[in-house]
């Protein structure tokens, strides 16, 4: 295990009661090694972005699954951008349809794991990007 | 027939021999072969298999009689087929309205209705944390002037409608009856479901507002008052759905929904009224899920545990009292985003499954399920499922043709033992609420979700098309989904601008004040000040503000 | 696609935003710590601006086993707190994962529902699978958050072997949370750290089984002299919270103006400083004894001393 420490926060914005998804994305990145953070369900933008900045998080994982993820991942992003840390990686999981991905990263989101991915796909994307470890096959 | 033991002597010598011979060559495909409620499944079921004792007039008598393992009713589908109850609703009223209307004309026989998650959490569209979520999962409510235009053009005293609504259930109630008493038509005469299972909310679904007593409360009154006025309604319905779809086996399935079930039961009965007065209304929701056997064993078990409950524990002397009448849902978590097409035959034979478990309405999900609402054209397919299976299967004509078959009475027997197992457990922690505010029941589901979740990535368990038979250039692009309209929410604001400037304000503020001071009021049951309140066009809002304000919010454990 | 740069700042960035109690400051200075980033200096900053200043922090610890509610409490302490206009700074520690190094933080869920606010700060911390004893970033993220002056810093963790003995070097005021019906309510009796915290705080008090429980305290108080002060309360029901606030803050003035305050202070720098010594000579230890080689015919205690000698150390 690499000594390096990743933090993660696994934060559901919005509405959604559903957290299967988000306790097992949890669960997973913990077995992969980081240190997880998970803000429970019904946050707004702000207390998701208030508690990356005070956890000092390397990546924000979203989830949605009820089609809030549009109006409510970019309002995260402006959160971040308030406190001056929206250098964290922000990454949208749940139910979300193709077209909004590219709308989705216009607006700061760093990548979308939609439909058919899975907690693997996430953490191969973050020990790529936080860690620099090339994920080869 | 001949006896047991001769029977069970050459199963013994031909796994010994003819069995172990082929396992030589070809070994298993798996060892052991598992149901993932734990039970281990043998290669083959005789009748030396079910218990010493087993009889058939106890275990299973006949459809319509205790305890009811065969099916609630003496003809079952010979007579009428399940509901067929397709859920529904999106946006607008008027939007899901036009979706209704064209669901029955296809040949749907019974309305369900989705709510959006402002409405299910009580709060009007026009609110803060309404942004983003208006119209999204279904229908936007703000007050009985909706519910109006929900529903036009439909017949409230013709079709049956169930409510997906727990928190605020007792408002939306309140809204069909005045909606319908406003169109002419008596109470006593409507028929449908409003959700009203708060338990499972803490555990599996989220959306609770008020903490666990004060919400006992609420559906003790929607009970009693249904009971007296509304007598053709079920006013629950006790869901495993929602547990079972956070990740639950089947067994926790049928185990906790009853726990839940004892718990409302225990709670009317506290508050004076005589289990038989309320007890047949009693109606409850699960899922079919995909392995075939140990689902159909699992509804007929359900079916048997429940009739003991209420005749044993609760000295129910009613026979209607004792049946377990439920509507199923086919288990959407089993969808894929991948390949579907596949999802309409895991539908089909989840919906197979569920009809010849006996259930009383079904609602078979849409191929793109794991992609958004369903598209017209996709539910259309779904609906067809339901139709061919109930016209051109055959399962239909003939009451639990599977009955008898010595592995599905095994089964339903093995599922019973360990349904029992966790309900003594949860009568000793006090109940479910206790067994909840300790978090067991959650660290139960999430365990069982996390051993499924890592099955499936460590490919010990198929999904097809997703880690097994892959299509690696699949485009899901090309799919037409159903694109909620960002523009329901302004509508909405706009509806609630003119409704608060048309109604008489003082005479809201009056009755909601009341509606406080009976809500501080154990012994007084809401409903009727509900009713008066939204009679008077108070929002959904500020009837739960009101409630809000008494009985305070909820903040459950968070187990992983 | 994207390559972002996490945020880079300076020591003296760090510093500076930390004192001025700058959130982005303030958690960066806890990460640096935490990961090893810090240099000597930016801690030796810290202490000195921290032994300078006037005001003082109340550090209070919360331990206990899980179950007891200790999270419950915390929320609705640091409820009762802000709605006094008070800024509280929080640390709560789990353990993580030996085998993978991974870690489940969920402690702060219990008062998301605070958030936002600037004036409620909470950090979660593993404890790097350090057996035996808390590790001595935790010391120094207290030193951190008493540089960013808040006025109460609670720190929780989970009452498990060592770190149930640590966190009393660590606080002002300690206080072990029990609870009835756990089954084993003798076992906090048996643990001895009993004999080390101020205060036994006594919570699902309202329970029906609670008598029980007060049954054994008060078996407990009558036979020792000099025993822990004990409240009572219910932290769901967020009763009995004023009278542990009032507590605590009579307490801790108690222990400042009859100078014991100073005095644990002192004791908590030298612990620091034992703390740290075990954590770098044990690294160093654990490189050793990983690569070292097996002799099963001497003696372990001949070869450590032979090494120590070696690395010059006086035995």
């Amino acid at each position: 295990m690499a000594d390096k420490v990743v933090r993660v926060l696994v934060g559901k914005p919005g509405l959604d009661g559903h957290d299967r998804a988000a306790k097992v994305m949890a669960r997973a990145l913990r077995d992969a090694g980081f240190e997880v953070i998970y803000t429970g369900i019904r946050q707004t933008p702000a207390q998701v972005a208030q508690t990356a900045v005070q956890e000092d998080v390397d990546v924000i994982v979203l989830n949605n699954l009820t089609g809030a993820h549009l109006e409510v991942f970019p309002l995260v992003v402006e959160e971040l951008k308030k406190r001056g840390r929206d250098d964290i990686y922000v990454l949208a999981t749940g139910v979300i349809p193709f077209e909004d991905v590219e709308p989705l990263k216009e607006k700061g989101i760093d990548e979308v794991f939609g439909p058919g991915t899975g907690p693997i796909h996430v953490i191969n994307w973050i020990k790529e990007h936080v860690l620099g470890e090339k994920q080869g096959e | 027939m001949e006896d047991r033991k001769k029977i069970a002597e050459v199963k013994e010598d031909w796994l010994s021999t003819d069995y172990a011979k082929f396992v030589a060559k070809v070994p298993e495909r798996k060892q052991p072969f598992m149901l993932d409620s734990g039970i281990e499944i043998d290669p083959l079921y005789t009748p030396a298999d079910l218990d010493e004792d087993w009889s058939y007039l106890e275990r299973l008598g006949f459809p319509g009689r205790y305890p009811f393992t065969r099916g609630v009713y003496p003809t079952m589908y010979r007579g009428r087929f399940w509901t067929m109850r397709q859920y529904a609703g999106f946006g607008t009223a008027e939007e899901s309205n036009q979706r209704f209307k064209y669901l029955l004309e296809q040949g749907q026989t019974g309305l369900s209705v989705a709510f959006d998650l402002p409405t299910q959490l009580g709060y009007d569209s026009d609110h803060d944390l309404a942004i983003g979520e208006v119209g999204k999962v279904g229908v936007a409510i703000d007050s009985v002037e909706d519910m109006h235009v929900l529903f036009d053009g439909i017949p409230l005293d013709k079709v049956s409608t169930s409510m997906t609504i727990n928190a605020p259930a007792a408002i939306l109630l309140a809204m069909y009856i005045v909606v319908a008493e406003e169109k002419g038509i008596d109470r006593k005469v409507l028929r449908g479901t409003i959700q009203n299972d708060i338990l499972k909310e803490y555990v599996a679904r989220g959306t609770y507002i008020f903490p666990p007593r004060p919400s006992m409360r609420l559906i003790a009154d929607t009970i009693m008052f249904c009971a007296e006025e509304v007598p053709k309604w079920n006013p629950i319905s006790i869901s495993g759905y929602h547990i079972r779809e956070s990740g639950s086996t089947a067994v926790q399935e049928i185990a906790f929904t009853l726990g839940d079930a004892i718990e409302y039961v225990k709670t009317v009965i506290e508050k004076g009224m005589d289990v038989d007065k309320f007890a047949a209304r009693l109606s409850f929701f699960f899922a079919s899920h995909n392995n075939f056997f140990e689902e159909i064993a699992k509804f007929r078990a359900a079916r048997r545990v429940w009739a003991k409950i209420m005749k044993e524990k609760f000295g129910a002397q009613n026979p209607k009292s004792m049946m377990l009448r439920f509507h199923t849902q086919t288990a959407g978590s089993t969808l894929t985003a991948q390949q579907p097409l596949n999802n309409i035959v895991r539908v089909a034979i989840q919906a197979l499954a569920a009809v010849i478990g006996g259930t009383q309405s079904l609602h078979t999900n849409s191929y793109d399920e794991a992609l958004s609402l369903p598209t017209e054209e996709s539910v259309t397919v779904a609906l067809r499922t339901q139709q061919i299976i109930a016209y051109e299967s055959g399962v239909a004509d003939v009451i639990d043709g599977i009955g008898g078959s010595y592995y599905v009475e095994k089964l339903t027997d093995e599922i019973e033992k360990r349904v029992w197992e966790y309900l003594d457990k949860i009568e000793k922690m006090g109940g479910m609420v206790p067994a909840i505010e300790e978090g067991y029941i959650q660290q139960e589901i999430t365990d069982a979700a996390y051993q499924y979740y890592k099955a499936v990535a460590e490919g010990e368990k198929v999904v097809v098309g997703v880690n097994k038979f892959v299509d690696p250039n699949e485009d899901l692009t090309k799919f037409h989904l159903h694109r909620a309209d960002p523009t329901v929410r302004e509508k909405q604001i706009r509806k609630l601008k003119e409704l608060r400037a048309k109604r008489d304000n003082q005479k809201v503020r009056k009755l909601l004040d009341e509606l406080k001071k009976a809500a501080e009021d154990e012994n007084t049951n809401l409903m009727p000040y509900i009713i008066e309140a939204v009679r008077a066009r108070a929002t959904l809002g500020e009837i739960t503000d009101v409630l809000r304000e008494v009985f305070g919010e909820y903040r459950p454990p968070v187990i992983f | 696609m994207s390559k972002k740069k996490r945020l880079v700042l300076t020591e003296e960035e760090v510093f500076r935003r930390l004192i001025q109690g700058d959130e982005v400051g303030l958690a960066r200075a806890l990460s640096m710590i935490y990961r090893e980033e810090a240099t000597s200096s930016l801690l030796s900053r810290i202490y000195a601006y921290n032994a300078d200043k006037k005001h003082k922090s109340k550090v209070i610890g919360i331990t206990g086993a899980g179950g007891v509610g200790k999270s419950t409490l915390i929320s609705v302490l640091a409820e009762a707190l802000l709605k006094k206009g008070l800024r509280i700074g929080i640390i709560a520690v789990d353990p993580s994962s030996p085998k993978t190094g991974g870690a489940l933080l969920g402690d702060r869920i219990r008062l998301q529902h605070l958030f936002p606010n600037p004036n409620l700060f909470f950090r979660s911390f593993s404890s790097r699978g350090m057996v035996g004893g808390i590790n001595p970033f935790i010391f120094d993220a207290v030193a951190v958050l008493e540089a960013a002056s808040f006025d109460y810093i609670i720190i929780e963790t989970l009452g498990i072997g060592q770190d149930e003995i640590d966190i009393v070097h660590m606080c002002d005021l300690t206080a072990l949370v029990i609870a009835p019906g756990l089954g084993d309510d003798v076992q906090f009796l048996k643990s001895g750290v009993i004999e080390l915290v101020d205060l036994i705080v006594m919570n699902k008090s309202d329970l029906p089984t609670a008598s029980r429980t007060v049954g054994i305290l008060n078996s407990y108080t009558r036979m020792v002299e000099n025993h822990p002060d004990i409240i009572k309360l219910s932290a769901y029901k967020k009763q009995g919270i004023m009278e542990l606030i009032e507590y605590i803050d009579n307490k801790w003035q108690e222990l400042l103006d009859n100078g014991s305050l100073e005095k644990r202070r002192m004791e908590r720098w030298k612990f620091q400083v034992g703390n740290w010594m075990r954590y770098i000579i044990g690294k160093r230890i654990h490189k050793f004894v990983e690569k070292g080689e097996v002799n099963p015919k001497a003696s372990p205690y001949e070869i450590a001393i032979s090494t120590l000698k070696e690395w010059g150390c006086e035995v």
